[in-house]
């Protein structure tokens, strides 16, 4: 007997046939209690354990300089308080755009837009202070050096800018272009796929 | 006590639904064990959202937008769809007994919607679960005229593929 293969006349099949098989209510209870392993639940795992970490080490540096010498290296101990300040505004700011990178009892269409405009801003956030934070703490670094050099014991030509800054601004420099490509890379990898597959689902649901 | 009485309305609810995360675990992962992956997640992230439910929207459509949201969002278990049996991989061999031939066919129906892309894949499990355009159009957010028309395009689409499959062509 050849089969009908009309989506009208499988349609009565479907739901004749497609039953769900029964489901225990205790296997039920048990994956109430089970974290979601969905890809906005492993990013705020990976933010929380990247906010625990820039605190701990941030903090110890901070702890440790005071400890060394506070007179000399204050100025170094206050910077790395600053550092994991800022850092914890980021975290902070990563962690409010992935409260909000989901609407799951939305229309499916404005659920999918809201989740590719806040991880297109995510992923912005996150890719230009990876670049930009080594390059700034350098530049910091330098600055300080240069302007301490007699109090950090740091040789007198550190005060020339030909022999000193000009090859360190190069050093900085390359490096900021390595982080820029490094970075764009990682991104790419990370979230590109995903953020490919939301564009594609998006602009689909928008044609006509 | 609240908590217990939340949790006991909320399984006898998924109990009773408990076709609609089936059928779209079917659709939106192929191998059995994302299949389980994926149902765990569509049951976890109801309960999280399950305060949200207003009762604005019947049980089940409200049911069907955070599943299909879950489904088409989580990219990482749907990419385990791309080792998933193919309509193309299958032997066709149908049996003479109506039932079996029937269950061949629905199998068949499966791959078929698991080669649509995500959207397709909605609209089509929509519809076959004999949803109105109405209801379509307030689960996934798309207006109904271009419902539709993609519905119609999507017949044509799948009877070509399951033709292909059962004819050879």
């Amino acid at each position: 007997m050849i089969p009908c293969m009309e989506l009208d006349h499988l349609k009565s099949i479907w739901q004749k046939k497609a039953d769900a098989p029964d489901i225990s209510q205790q296997k039920l209870l048990d994956m109430l209690n089970q974290p979601s392993s969905g890809p906005v639940a492993s990013m705020k795992r990976n933010v929380r354990f990247e906010f625990i970490s820039s605190l701990f080490v941030y903090g110890l540096s901070a702890l440790l300089f005071f400890l060394w010498d506070r007179r000399m290296y204050w100025e170094v101990a206050l910077t790395f308080v600053v550092l994991g300040l800022l850092f914890s505004v980021y975290y902070g700011f990563k962690m409010r755009l992935l409260n909000h990178m989901q609407c799951l009892t939305c229309a499916v269409k404005s659920h999918l837009q809201k989740q590719l405009h806040t991880l297109e801003q995510y992923v912005r956030i996150y890719f230009w202070t990876a670049t930009l934070v080594v390059p700034a703490m350098l530049i910091y670094f330098g600055w300080l050096g240069f302007h301490k050099k007699e109090l950090y014991g740091l040789p007198s030509k550190f005060g020339s800018f030909s022999a000193i800054a000009l090859p360190y601004i190069a050093v900085t420099l390359l490096i900021t272009v390595l982080l820029y490509f490094g970075n764009k890379t990682y991104v790419k990898r990370m979230y590109g796929k995903h953020i490919a597959h939301l564009k594609s689902v998006v602009q689909e649901m928008n044609e006509e | 006590m609240q908590q217990e009485q939340k949790e006991k309305t909320f399984i006898e609810l998924i109990t009773r639904h408990k076709g609609i995360i089936h059928k779209v675990c079917n659709v939106y992962a192929g191998e059995l064990h994302a299949q389980q992956d994926l149902y765990q997640e569509i049951v976890v992230q109801l309960w999280k959202n399950f305060e949200k439910f207003e009762g604005r929207s019947s049980f089940s459509t409200w049911m069907y937008r955070v599943a299909l949201n879950t489904a088409i969002s989580n990219y990482r278990l749907q990419k385990r769809v791309l080792s998933a049996t193919t309509i193309t991989d299958q032997v066709i061999n149908l049996p003479d007994r109506p039932s079996e031939q029937q269950e061949e066919q629905l199998q068949q129906l499966y791959s078929a919607i698991r080669q649509l892309s995500d959207l397709e894949r909605a609209i089509v499990l929509l519809y076959l679960e004999d949803h109105s355009y109405k209801e379509m159009e307030e689960i996934l957010g798309i207006k109904e005229g271009a419902l539709r028309v993609k519905m119609n395009r999507l017949k044509e689409k799948i009877r070509q593929r399951l033709n292909d499959t059962v004819y050879g062509t």
